[in-house]
């Protein structure tokens, strides 16, 4: 099983690569949205959940979100958002198009743990 | 899409949380309700708080109620946590303790770490556990399995990273003497496994405080630490009664390092060594 | 601006708060805030700051972050995890940036709510060297100056922001 961070700051893709290497999980990285899609297509279908942020150069977040969504192939995956944008509005967007689930930067270590697994659970 | 909480709201989230965990959010705290529920309120496809709190009430979703305890506590988890209590544990209490199952006076040896979270303080006391036994002659002990410590945890989550034993250089980086980490750990690519005979020293086990604990047992010791902050006085008395019942006489109970009895208690007596109080029952 | 001083300070509780946050929640480390002061210019403090552009419809400005070297390894060796010696240069730029870009994006939430109107961010922008000096917009705005310390380490923080 490999979860996919997507995300421009290679801090928070080294943080995320952490917990992950905690469940026991594969881990890739993309430093922007396109890349990203690079991936799941390269990777298909051993990505199982892909954490996303929101501002990034090339494609953002939103835009790689919808993406993904409307993938033939990849609409399945369950997507979370690692984000800043704490604007009430756009939470309610990202789940609209699609996001499962929703983490807020900052972010304490057990909370990324705990909410990876519940988005990885059945 | 209202995603501002009226009083209301606060009131009927506030009850439903209480009801489940015991946790008392003050009135100045609305801002903690918004900002960590918004999120699930979203998820969940509700318009507004009031609707999230019809489809959590309505108990139809198990995980929805789980999910608002887990947004809502906060656990700093540390090793070691405050350094004393852990101390005292080794120059005063596991030297009775190991001294009463050497020579039969006790069968077996309980601890409890409630709200264990991802399992750093039941892991501390097993560690500490182990070297006290190695330094005094008492491993063989360990190893009859006689000695055991009980994590228990609300957060399923939670449970299920204790379980894991696993724990990044960030978890490691918080508490963890070097020596130790050498020690009980093997860690490849920043990640700290426990070994395998610490581990099984430890059970995790889902439990709401809130509940009976009929079913938990006695225990020689009980960590209750940075728990009962969270509760009203009414709430905390209750608990404290509930625990001193799962005590054994002459066993011994710890709080938060900010923590205390406000009065003397008719079930406890306050005891003191290095920096740290702790308390034993009568 | 007729409410200058009150909006301000709206800005520089939300900002104070984030860091403490911010550094609290994935640093593991505790902050203190020690004041604040009005410039009328940028002061390039720091061996390492990270800018960041905040724009919306009620405004425009910019929040500046520095760090002296040795206290930007060591807090990005506890988002890490590792030893601070162990932090490349790469690490602190992008560190000490998605810091600020998290304060930031934080304490926006607060400004948005307070003009009822929404802010984006630009992406931070990392400088290197002290007395740096910024051609910033918006021009000849002045700036606060936010003192903050960690451990006795201190650490600097300063915003320019113009409402409309």
């Amino acid at each position: 099983m490999i979860i996919l961070s997507v995300d421009d700051s290679a801090v928070i893709r080294k943080v995320i690569r952490n917990a992950v290497g905690v469940l026991g999980h594969d881990f890739l990285e993309a430093e922007n949205g396109q890349v990203a899609l690079q991936l799941l297509e390269k990777h298909h279908p051993e990505i199982k959940l892909v954490l996303l942020d929101w501002n990034m150069p090339v494609m953002d977040g939103i835009a790689t979100l919808k993406a993904i969504k409307s993938h033939p192939q990849f609409s399945a995956i369950p997507v979370m958002m690692v984000t800043t944008e704490a604007e009430k509005g756009n939470i309610a967007m990202a789940i609209q198009a699609g996001a499962s689930n929703y983490l807020m930067k900052p972010f304490a270590h057990e909370d990324l743990l705990m909410r990876i697994m519940q988005t990885l659970e059945p | 899409m209202s995603l501002t909480v009226n009083t209301q709201e606060f009131n009927l989230l506030r009850d439903l949380i209480r009801n489940e965990c015991g946790i008392e959010i003050q009135d100045n705290k609305m801002y903690l309700i918004e900002g960590r529920l918004a999120q699930l309120v979203v998820e969940s496809g509700s318009q507004s708080f009031l609707e999230f709190y019809e489809k959590a009430s309505r108990n139809t979703d198990a995980k929805l109620k789980e999910k608002i305890v887990d947004a809502i506590t906060t656990n700093e988890t540390l090793w070691f946590r405050d350094q004393s209590p852990f101390s005292t544990l080794t120059e005063v209490i596991y030297p009775q303790l190991f001294q009463a199952l050497a020579s039969g006076k006790e069968q077996e040896i309980r601890i409890w770490s409630a709200a264990s979270s991802t399992g750093q303080e039941a892991y501390s006391m097993a560690m500490l556990a182990d070297q006290f036994a190695a330094k005094n002659g008492y491993s063989h002990l360990l190893k009859s399995g006689k000695f055991k410590i009980v994590g228990t945890d609300i957060s399923s989550s939670a449970l299920m990273l204790a379980r894991l034993g696993r724990y990044d250089s960030l978890a490691m980086s918080r508490g963890m003497p070097p020596e130790l980490q050498d020690k009980y750990f093997t860690t490849q690519n920043n990640i700290s496994t426990l070994k395998e005979d610490i581990k099984s020293m430890v059970t995790f086990q889902k439990f709401n405080i809130m509940d009976s604990f009929s079913t938990l047992g006695k225990f020689h010791v009980v960590f209750l630490r940075n728990v009962a902050i969270y509760f009203s006085d009414d709430v905390k008395r209750e608990l404290l009664q509930k625990v001193a019942n799962v005590i054994h006489p002459s066993g011994y109970l710890f709080l938060g390092a900010s923590e205390f009895f406000r009065d003397s208690h008719e079930n406890f007596e306050t005891c003191r060594h290095d920096r740290c109080s702790f308390y034993q029952r009568r | 601006m007729s409410n200058a001083t009150s909006i301000d300070s709206v800005l520089v509780n939300a900002i104070s708060r984030a860091t403490m946050d911010v550094l609290k929640t994935m640093a593991n480390t505790d902050v203190q805030f020690n004041g604040v002061a009005a410039k009328p210019d940028y002061e390039g403090t720091g061996d390492i700051s990270a800018i960041i552009g905040i724009t919306g419809e009620s405004g425009e400005g910019m929040i500046a972050l520095s760090f002296s070297t040795n206290l930007a390894s060591l807090i990005v060796s506890r988002l890490l995890g590792q030893s601070p010696e162990t932090i490349t240069g790469d690490d602190r730029c992008d560190g000490i940036g998605e810091l600020v870009n998290m304060i930031s994006g934080n304490a926006k939430v607060s400004l948005s709510q307070n003009s009822g109107t929404p802010y984006k961010l630009s992406l931070p922008t990392i400088i290197l060297g002290a007395g740096h000096s910024v051609a910033s917009r918006p021009k000849n705005n002045p700036y606060l100056l936010m003192t903050f310390e960690v451990e006795g380490m201190p650490f600097h923080l300063q915003l320019s922001f113009k409402y409309r």
